[in-house]
């Protein structure tokens, strides 16, 4: 199925966690914040939340800010 | 006027922490990382800004930089900068809080491209949801004291006024509004925050009796950024202290500061 990730299009397999999601696209940041369809997944939900065909995924990590 | 009592000699307290410096630093336009680190140790600044940004699309997003700031030992201050929406700002919030490990937010949702002025009606909206949600909101906003009061009504206790647009560094632009807030809200912490370019600027703000001073741009992008930094540390500190201190009336007329009895070489004329 086809997700959007930061703004780009990816491949992913069916049923796809969030958690699977972060590892097959080589996020390894412990500091990461997600959000799908702009609404917060707390890490404690990566696994439990499935991904479906047209989601649109942030995945946010820490830059310098003013 | 209500006189609003800082006691800078031990320290003071926002968002239910402690802290000794009224000086808030960012941390970000720094010439790199290393001039970053030397700057935020000679502001002296205990809390830093910080913003969450997407992963692998900014190349300075991931582990390095949080790792630097961590090192620090500071306070951190994350933002929403970039949302244009409530709903935006709270999603960014609720990720913040997760990432960096704080209820801090410091809530800046842009109205208007040209000025980046702050949108008051998207920013009371997602203040009233984030404080139900137990965030210490640190909203950026105008210096409209009616905007100031539907921030306090949403259930902010800290306010975080302009004093003229981000990166601008035209420092206060309109003092009487900043005023005007100020003695509206004598017991709710103020900081001045956007547009300080200057450390004059810094002691201004500190003279009409905010509780501190937020500020990037006029230390990252100085010619040495860790002797402005040292400079905003001093400004801050001289503004808090004469504040107390509590300055003399302002006079329409001159006034001869030297005592006028025994002046030499006057003589009565006959």
């Amino acid at each position: 199925m086809q997700v959007s990730v930061n703004g780009e299009m990816k491949t992913l397999p069916q049923e796809c966690s969030v958690k699977e999601m972060l590892q097959l696209l080589n996020f390894h940041n412990e500091w990461l914040g997600v959000a799908v369809n702009m609404e917060f997944v707390p890490k404690d939900a990566f696994e439990k939340t499935i991904l479906k065909e047209g989601d649109k995924v942030d995945v946010l990590a820490p830059v310098s800010g003013g | 006027m209500t006189r609003h009592i800082h006691n800078s000699n031990e320290g003071w307290q926002i968002g239910g922490k402690h802290l000794t410096s009224r000086l808030f630093i960012g941390s970000a336009l720094y010439p790199s990382p290393a001039i970053m680190q030397e700057a935020i140790k000679a502001s002296g600044a205990e809390v830093v800004t910080v913003s969450l940004r997407r992963q692998g699309v900014n190349k300075e997003a991931g582990e390095g930089f949080w790792k630097i700031i961590k090192e620090l030992g500071v306070e951190v201050l994350p933002n929403t900068a970039g949302c244009h929406s409530a709903k935006e700002a709270i999603t960014v919030a609720q990720m913040a809080r997760e990432v960096f490990g704080t209820n801090w937010i410091k809530l800046e949702i842009i109205g208007n491209q040209y000025n980046l002025q702050p949108d008051p009606y998207e920013t009371v909206e997602a203040a009233k949801v984030l404080a139900k949600e137990g965030f210490e909101v640190f909203p950026y906003t105008t210096d409209d004291l009616v905007v100031a009061e539907k921030l306090v009504d949403a259930g902010c206790t800290i306010l975080m006024p302009w004093g003229s647009p981000i990166g601008s560094g035209k420092g206060l632009m309109n003092p009487y509004n900043l005023k005007a807030i100020r003695e509206a809200f004598p017991d709710i912490p103020l900081i001045v925050d956007a547009g300080i370019g200057k450390p004059s600027h810094a002691v201004m703000a500190m003279e009409l009796g905010f509780d501190a001073v937020l500020l990037n741009s006029a230390v990252a992008l100085a010619q040495d950024p860790a002797g402005m930094a040292k400079a905003f540390s001093l400004a801050v500190e001289a503004g808090q202290i004469g504040y107390e201190a509590g300055a003399m009336s302002e006079r329409e007329f001159a006034s001869p500061s030297t005592p006028t009895v025994g002046t030499p070489f006057w003589h009565q004329h006959q």
